[in-house]
């Protein structure tokens, strides 16, 4: 447990990654944001809260050559490096899908920002009680963190041309399934499906997709050389 | 009491057809310094990624402390493995870097460390990758001194520094050996400057490992002749010459081998200049002979 301490360790004493890039970029999306509403006087909703959920996605992808190969030139094991960095990446979306929470809730109080701003209290997102909202925000954070880690991973692994296979085979597989898709004429079937689908039901869908992003980034990481 | 620190038996790395590490074995012991020591390209820094199971050997036995070092924390919470080429975190500063250290070296000696920042004039607040390039090696350079790891290993951690600070290095090195003995592995081109501290000496030519002896052995074991040219090919023959440097009708020779009180006095008498070959221009005629045969055969 000591050795998974380091690397969150590791983690922690790089703030200006996981605090003051995000908060900067959310930050200042919000701000414009609110500039527009109040200049416009128009009631607006915007995705802005979206620059977030890409950051954490950006951030899956950067750790790695960030800090891969210094942890394994500072004799950290590399199973440790992947416990470490996901609990830090996980505690780090929990408190981040919390933090969307208040706002949200302040954006409620505060009648919208007394402008018509709608960029943190969404519908959709926020249709579910607050312990769903809550699921959905964290899920989707560790989601898109993983997502971006076994792209890191891969490379780490595989290099340009692994990446470059990997895009291939998911541009091949689309195509592919698209193509199914059209013949047995399933469109209508899924389009209904998601539709009816609330944001906590599709977050509960990212599950078993993280465990397959984290499981093949431990496998690939454990593999991996300087 | 362990025997060995490090364990190599046919270690072997190889990159498609390129055989990068050939069939290497040799035993590093507890509290000694080691010269690794080769051209660039000879394979002395994939072995060492190996050793620290940052690379993965294609075949062959590797022991670090008795143990097969991979995902091995016993055995990797004592090594502490310092390169040239370094990465650290974009955002890292040099204050991260140690404090960070402090946590993943059980031995760290925090106050040394200190003291190595004020030698070594480090700023550390800045960020690593705003040091220059002979700040940047001093920071790896003071992280693997005030590790104190069992086994150490600087792999050319000097890429940048100045004389001055070179010098600064061996003498923190070798004082605190002389207090916290521990087997440091030195791998570096400027071997006349680390001579002096090394026990024990590796050379690594072509993936293989071509001299494996104790320093003073092996400083020992050549001289050169210098004199007239045919006294001192008189005095030369039949014996193994490494070297032959002609300079008008005079001629300096290389040769292996030791000296006996018979062949001392033959010298004297043919009025020859005997002299103590330097460790590096050993090393430099060993390893380049290879090439000259080459050349001559294509020539």
């Amino acid at each position: 447990m000591n050795r998974v301490n380091n690397v969150l360790k590791m983690h922690q004493r790089d703030k200006f990654a996981w605090m003051i890039i995000p908060s900067m970029i959310l930050g200042s999306s919000f701000l414009v944001n609110l500039i527009v509403g109040f200049l416009s006087g128009v009631e607006i909703y915007t995705g802005g809260l979206m620059s977030i959920f890409i950051y954490m996605f950006v951030l899956g992808i950067i750790v790695l050559p960030q800090t891969f190969p210094f942890a394994i030139s500072f004799s950290i094991r590399r199973t440790d490096y992947f416990l470490g960095t996901t609990l830090h990446a996980v505690t780090n979306g929990f408190l981040m899908a919390i933090g969307l929470l208040l706002l949200s809730a302040i954006e409620k109080a505060t009648n919208f920002w007394g402008t018509g701003l709608h960029f943190f209290h969404l519908p959709y997102l926020t249709d579910g009680n607050i312990v769903q909202q809550f699921i959905f925000n964290f899920l989707t954070f560790v989601l898109l963190f993983f997502w971006g880690f076994i792209i890191g991973s891969v490379f780490r692994k595989f290099r340009a041309v692994g990446l470059f296979v990997l895009t291939l085979a998911c541009l091949l597989a689309t195509t592919v399934l698209t193509v199914v898709i059209i013949s047995y004429d399933w469109w209508d079937n899924i389009a209904n499906w998601i539709v009816d689908l609330t944001a906590f039901e599709l977050s509960l869908w990212f599950l078993p997709v993280i465990l397959c992003y984290a499981v093949i980034s431990f496998v690939l990481i454990r593999r991996s050389t300087v | 009491m362990m025997s060995s620190v490090v364990e190599l038996k046919k270690l072997t790395k190889s990159y498609g057809d390129v055989t990068a590490v050939n069939e290497v074995s040799f035993t590093l012991e507890p509290d000694k310094i080691y010269g690794l020591l080769g051209r660039n390209g000879a394979g002395k820094t994939t072995i060492m990624h190996m050793i620290t199971a940052q690379l993965f050997a294609t075949s062959g036995e590797l022991k670090v402390f008795g143990e097969a070092p991979y995902e091995n924390s016993r055995v990797l919470s004592q090594v502490c493995f310092i390169k040239e080429s370094q990465k650290y975190p974009d955002n890292y500063t040099v204050k991260d870097v140690l404090e960070l250290s402090s946590s993943l070296f059980p031995n760290w000696d925090r106050q040394f460390a200190n003291e190595l920042v004020v030698d070594f004039q480090l700023p550390l607040k800045r960020k690593m990758k705003k040091l220059s390039r002979g700040m940047h090696s001093s920071v790896g350079i003071i992280v693997g001194l005030a590790s104190r790891a069992p086994l150490t290993i600087f792999d050319e951690p000097y890429l940048g520094l100045d004389a001055v600070a070179r010098a600064l290095f061996y003498d923190r090195l070798i004082d605190d050996y002389a207090d916290n003995p521990r087997t440091i592995v030195l791998s570096t081109h400027l071997i006349d400057e680390v001579s002096r501290l090394l026990e024990h000496i590796i050379v690594i030519d072509g993936g293989k490992v071509l001299i494996n002896e104790d320093a003073e052995e092996l400083r020992g074991s050549a001289y050169t002749v210098a004199g007239t040219a045919t006294a001192v090919e008189s005095f030369i023959a039949g014996k193994t010459v490494i070297s032959r440097e002609p300079f008008g009708s005079l001629l300096t020779a290389g040769v292996t081998g030791r000296l006996s009180e018979q062949e001392r006095k033959k010298a004297d008498s043919l009025g020859l200049a005997i002299a103590a070959i330097s460790l590096q221009q050993l090393i430099v005629q060993l390893t380049s002979r290879k090439k000259d045969v080459k050349g001559g055969a294509r020539g």
